[in-house]
């Protein structure tokens, strides 16, 4: 594919922007190549229910890699 | 040229950039784990990012299809904006004023909630 862009005269007033969040992009400009990836885990699959397991995990830590005390 | 007069921001936070100017190359990356625990955390050991597999997993870019070409015509040069208000940028986010070559973010965000049993049936 070829393509001719033909920058005339931009001009903008007034942006307002609430966020740019998570591998999002706002340029005034000119950019060749954008790769934005962003992986999500969020609720409600990383709720925990009635399931304590960080003191637990805190013991295997202790017991299992010194370097951790 | 991008020409901004005014430009207001409350918030860069989390690996996130914001240039002014061209860059050749930006790749900003962010691991987070949110952790909300009810009563507290007093420590964040048992939280390691690495026992986490999504921190783990590798991204493979996407193949290109197609070799685009092309010419730019600078008519007119600028890019002119009279104000820009910016709430926050976060996690890899990029906010630029200018041109570049190459973009590439990453962000990765994991949150986790820890209820007690008897709050089960609320908080949805």
């Amino acid at each position: 594919m070829h393509y001719q862009v033909n920058n005339w005269n931009i001009g903008v007033g007034n942006i307002s922007i609430l966020g740019v969040s998570a591998s999002s992009l706002f340029i005034v400009g000119d950019s060749h190549e954008i790769h934005l990836a962003s992986l999500f885990d969020t609720p409600p699959e990383s709720y925990v229910v009635g399931v304590d397991n960080t003191t637990r995990r805190n013991e295997e830590l202790i017991t299992d890699v010194p370097a951790n005390d | 040229m991008t020409r901004v007069k005014q430009l207001k921001m409350e918030s860069l936070s989390y690996s996130s950039i914001f240039q002014i100017g061209d860059a050749k190359e930006i790749e900003p990356r962010a691991d987070v784990l949110a952790v909300q625990k009810e009563g507290g955390i007093s420590s964040d050991k048992g939280f390691e990012l690495e026992q986490y597999p999504i921190f783990n997993t590798e991204l493979y870019p996407l193949q290109d299809h197609e070799t685009v070409t092309g010419e730019h015509c600078n008519h007119h040069p600028n890019i002119s904006v009279s104000s820009i208000f910016i709430n926050g940028v976060s996690s890899s986010g990029v906010v630029q004023l200018g041109s570049n070559k190459h973009i590439n973010a990453i962000s990765k965000i994991k949150h986790i909630r820890m209820l007690t049993d008897n709050n089960k049936g609320e908080n949805h």
